[in-house]
């Protein structure tokens, strides 16, 4: 589903973000990619998004070569993938309803259907009551919620989350994992760039490591742990 | 999405942007109704200034005298030959020896008629050659000045009348007043064409964010740029109403001056038909391509 092989990002300034990064997720796994600020996991997620193209090496994105994917091609391998950002990137002139539903309007949903859909949604994430709310109406917690449901509204086969837990407390950041296992458990591949230690402590579940753009094999933060 | 709920949702999306920034959406309104009333009265100048110059004229006319004792028929040869030398040519008439005696008999006071002698009174045959003014621009009146000049070497020919010098000066005043108006136009729709592109950009501008997120949840390029044309579009469309109304007023304003000086069988056509389509149109044009060169740039920064 996700495939990167000895992919190297340096940027003009001379920069190098990512290099030698191979990584290989099938469908329905799961992977958290860890490390220290400018380690380079931000530039890992836009490459999977088609934002950032690599300067060697070639990433498989839902079988598209992103290396050499046209402009125009960019947003149907979007499509493929949903997206949640640490400032939830929500619309403030939108309403909840309207935010979760703008995927599907782009991809030509019949506004009923968008209705029908986007009510499971907000009820399978307890967001009814909020339907109607704006975002600045709501609470950071409940923020997240709503762009975790924006992302996985068209039942995307896959799930990018960059630093996902970032602006909530403890308890909603177990809470927005949960929800994003819980994906993964339904055949969603999941990718979630995160340095919240104590989150990937918590799940037992595959890591990878980056430092300096470089990924570190046998991390001695979390011993014994499947690396991707 | 049902056939109808895509182009209702650009619809709706292109009129909220207009909606965003009321009071740039007035003034790039208010300048594209402008831009098309000046235009528009440029366009009606231009085509009143021919038709007056034609009214005046009587259109371009000269008058080939030809030798005494060339036929009728022979004329009538050498009409053919200029008719079919110069499609400017609406008209080329061959008068007889006797034809022309009566035409300059008729034209003769009865009191200078009275004691002269018939044989005095001048009779030659002639051919009269009328042009299209309209059909004379640039260096066409020249060409066909000089093609006439060398008529007076053919046999047959003894002598061409023409009064090109008024037309020489009423073109010269045509031709400088149609370049001033050119430019006017053109100034003018550009502005037009600037305060559309400055809103659809500032428009895009407030509505980065959406975009980006557009953009990230899988939109196309198309359908981010779409409501931005709409937007331009709809802005057009009330700039052409605007002007639409502007005109009407005028023209119905200078009619009721007519009437109350007493001039009650003149009138004026500032709206002929297809006038209403042209302002909308040209609105909707105006807009769409504001929008175009507007949201294109900003759109090519985005991922």
């Amino acid at each position: 589903m996700i495939l990167f092989t000895r992919v190297a990002k340096r940027y003009p300034q001379g920069v190098e973000a990512l290099n030698g990064v191979t990584l290989h997720l099938d469908k329905g796994s799961f992977l958290f990619v860890t490390g220290p600020s400018g380690a380079g996991k931000t530039t890992l997620v836009k490459m999977i998004l088609g934002i950032e193209r690599p300067t060697e090496g070639s990433v498989i994105v839902a079988g598209r070569n992103v290396s050499a994917l046209r402009g125009s091609a960019v947003p149907y391998l979007r499509r493929n993938i949903g997206v949640v950002f640490q400032d939830f990137k929500l619309l403030e002139s939108y309403t909840v309803h309207q935010n979760i539903a703008l995927g599907l309007e782009i991809l030509g949903w019949s506004r009923r259907d968008i209705r029908t859909r986007v009510g499971q949604l907000l009820e399978r994430l307890g967001l009814e009551r909020l339907a109607t709310h704006r975002p600045r109406e709501i609470s950071g917690g409940e923020k997240q919620r709503v762009a975790i449901a924006r992302a996985m509204v068209n039942n995307p086969p896959i799930l990018v989350a960059d630093e996902p837990t970032g602006s909530v407390d403890p308890d909603l950041a177990v809470e927005i994992m949960d929800l994003l296992v819980d994906a993964q458990r339904k055949g969603t591949t999941v990718l979630v760039a995160t340095h919240n230690l104590g989150l990937i402590e918590r799940y037992d579940l595959p890591l990878l490591y980056l430092e300096r753009g470089q990924v570190v094999e046998g991390w001695p933060g979390a011993p014994g742990r499947g690396v991707a | 999405m049902t056939f109808l709920e895509r182009p209702w949702y650009f619809l709706r999306s292109g009129a909220a942007n207009l909606v965003h920034a009321p009071v740039l959406t007035v003034i790039t309104v208010l300048t594209v109704g402008i831009s098309l009333v000046l235009v528009g009265f440029l366009a009606f100048l231009l085509i009143e200034a021919d038709r007056l110059l034609e009214e005046t004229t009587g259109g371009f006319q000269m008058t080939v005298y030809l030798e005494p004792d060339l036929s009728v028929q022979e004329g009538e040869e050498l009409a053919a030959v200029v008719l079919e030398q110069w499609p400017e040519v609406s008209r080329a008439v061959v008068f007889s020896a006797p034809q022309d005696f009566e035409r300059n008999k008729a034209l003769l006071p009865p009191e200078v008629l009275q004691g002269l002698e018939e044989d005095l009174i001048p009779a030659q045959p002639y051919m009269e050659v009328t042009t299209d003014i309209r059909k004379l621009h640039g260096e066409k009146l020249e060409q066909m000045v000089t093609w006439f000049r060398s008529l007076e070497q053919v046999d047959g020919v003894d002598e061409i009348l023409m009064g090109s010098e008024k037309l020489r000066v009423a073109f010269t005043l045509l031709e400088s007043f149609r370049f001033v108006a050119g430019v006017i136009a053109i100034v003018v729709v550009f502005a037009a064409l600037f305060f559309v592109l400055a809103t659809i950009r500032l428009s895009a501008h407030a509505r980065r964010e959406e975009i980006d997120v557009m953009l990230l949840v899988g939109a196309t390029r198309t359908f981010v740029r779409v409501p931005f044309y709409i937007e331009g579009m709809l802005a057009g469309l009330f700039g052409g109403a605007l002007a639409y109304t502007v005109v009407w007023a005028l023209e119905n304003r200078i009619t009721a001056q007519l009437r109350a000086e007493g001039l009650l069988g003149v009138s004026i056509d500032l709206l002929p038909a297809g006038m209403g389509f042209a302002l909308l149109g040209g609105g909707v044009v105006l807009g769409l391509l504001g929008a175009v060169l507007g949201v294109g740039r900003y759109l090519r920064l985005s991922r």
